[in-house]
């Protein structure tokens, strides 16, 4: 055999390998770098120290008392919080109920623009308590297509609509089982479109002027696109052991668009449970949901005797948990970027029982 | 997270088919290898290229979290084996083997070099 062939196959053999370790998955591990309470630490480190993890940001509320624990970063590293925007969206709806501006038998399409649609004639609270009967997602096949390959494949944002397809997508939707507990981001999408169109104003601005301004939440934001990101915003990782994509808060930002840091999710949690933060009537649990109760998007479940209220929250590379016992004023709040889910541990830290 | 069962298995299958289709190529690629040898350099080009198209595909459609990661390192280790295989076997290859099945593994060698070329330039452009 030649010698040029023998060096040509050991540079193609490099080559192969060359390629697989620069693109290779990477799981990480929970990041050494602690700071905070040590007591803190030492327990969510027993809890979140299994599985593909990253950064952590644990806080604990008290009474007038706050802990917090950091694996890597500190209170002001940006989280994409996902599905705990839900929860914004609901004390909007709350307090636009208060304001006068809706009820909550408001019909979609007394705000929105869906002619004869079925999406039409589901109410605001229907929607703030998925119970509209609307699919998850997009009911269109070129959105379940897209939402496949963008998403499971490429870990990109599924969620890039702006506002005019939004409702094309509503349009197009039937609803199956009205009445009944099934999850919708596309209910909550058209809910905060609903509520900013009732104000007159976007959802963005909505969500500023009455929430995140008034309790202090500056850090809290919804990037709309790259450039609205922070120079410093925390990557999350996928699954698939890569980095993800961020989520950007176009229409689908008040389902899930909205990121935050450990100090203002901190504010958040304790204007919830002194009443300070605007329509805090959402957290009244009203409606059966599986075997918990739900009331505008919060999710209330009985963990062994204590009343936890809740909400979960999950993109392509973050998760996240607020948990609130509100009868012993305490709250949990736990941001992750990565996908391995936080939620019963959370619960753990905040009331000592495990829960699944 | 939270990985299920299904999950698991679908990644597993992949990461099966990955060695399969690698270790297959470099037995192939031996000489005298019998039925299953290498025809021609067309040959050689198709069964490269389709390890081409599903190194990425395990790349993306694989939950890594679910697996050990060191499997991405073997298979990676057995592709880099399969394809100094071929490189070495290529020299004695005819071009275009003599049979009729030539014309078939030519258009499977132009056809999988394409798709392979379509899936790694698209991961390029749009992986994050």
């Amino acid at each position: 055999m030649r010698t040029r062939t023998i060096v040509a196959a050991c540079l193609a053999a490099l080559l192969v390998i060359a390629l697989g370790v620069a693109v290779a998955p990477r799981v990480p591990t929970l990041s050494a770098a602690e700071t905070g309470d040590p007591d803190l630490l030492d327990r969510a480190r027993d809890l979140y120290a299994d599985g593909p993890r990253d950064l952590l940001g644990v806080v604990e509320v008290d009474g007038g008392d706050t802990t917090t624990a950091h694996f890597g970063g500190g209170a002001d590293t940006d989280f994409e919080i996902g599905s705990i925007s839900k929860t914004m969206t609901a004390l909007l709806l709350a307090d636009a109920i208060e304001r006068g501006e809706v009820t909550e038998e408001t019909p979609l399409g007394d705000l929105l623009d869906l002619g004869d649609a079925p999406a039409a004639d589901v109410t605001l609270a229907e929607l703030a308590s998925h119970r509209s009967g609307l699919p998850r997602l997009s009911p269109r096949v070129r959105d379940i297509a897209a939402n496949i390959v963008v998403f499971n494949f490429l870990g990109r944002d599924p969620y890039r609509y702006d506002e005019a397809t939004l409702l094309d997508q509503a349009r197009a939707a039937g609803l199956a089982d009205r009445g009944e507990s099934h999850y919708s981001n596309l209910g909550f999408a058209l809910l905060g479109l609903a509520l900013a169109e009732a104000a007159g104003t976007h959802y963005p601005d909505l969500l500023h002027e009455r929430l995140l301004d008034p309790l202090g939440m500056d850090d809290t934001h919804l990037p709309r696109t790259g450039a609205d990101l922070p120079a410093d915003a925390t990557p999350g990782h996928t699954a698939k052991g890569r980095t993800a994509a961020p989520w950007l808060a176009m229409a689908y930002a008040p389902a899930g668009g909205v990121r935050s840091t450990p100090a203002d999710m901190e504010r958040f949690a304790r204007a919830l449970l002194d009443g300070t933060a605007p329509g805090t009537a959402a957290l009244e649990p009203r409606w059966p949901s599986g075997e918990d109760r739900i009331g505008y998007a919060w999710v209330t479940t009985d963990v062994d005797g204590t009343e936890v209220t809740w909400h979960n929250g999950g993109t392509g590379g973050f998760t996240s948990m607020l948990a609130l016992d509100r009868e012993a004023d305490r709250a949990v709040v736990v941001l992750s970027n990565t996908t391995t889910g936080v939620e019963g541990r959370a619960v753990e830290l905040l009331t000592g029982q495990e829960w699944s | 997270m939270n990985t299920d069962l299904t999950t698991v298995a679908v990644s597993a299958f992949l990461c099966l088919w990955w060695a399969v289709a690698a270790v297959s190529l470099a037995l192939a690629a031996r000489p005298g290898a019998g039925r299953r040898h290498l025809a021609d350099r067309w040959d050689a080009l198709s069964r490269t290229a389709s390890l081409g198209f599903l190194v990425p595909l395990c790349l993306v459609a694989v939950t890594w979290t679910a697996l050990p990661v060191a499997l991405w390192y073997l298979l990676t280790a057995l592709t880099a084996a399969a394809v100094a295989a071929v490189v070495l076997r290529l020299p004695g290859l005819p071009a275009r083997g003599p049979d009729t099945g030539a014309p078939a593994r030519r258009a499977s060698a132009i056809g999988n070099t394409a798709l392979a070329a379509a899936v790694v330039c698209s991961l390029a452009l749009f992986l994050p």
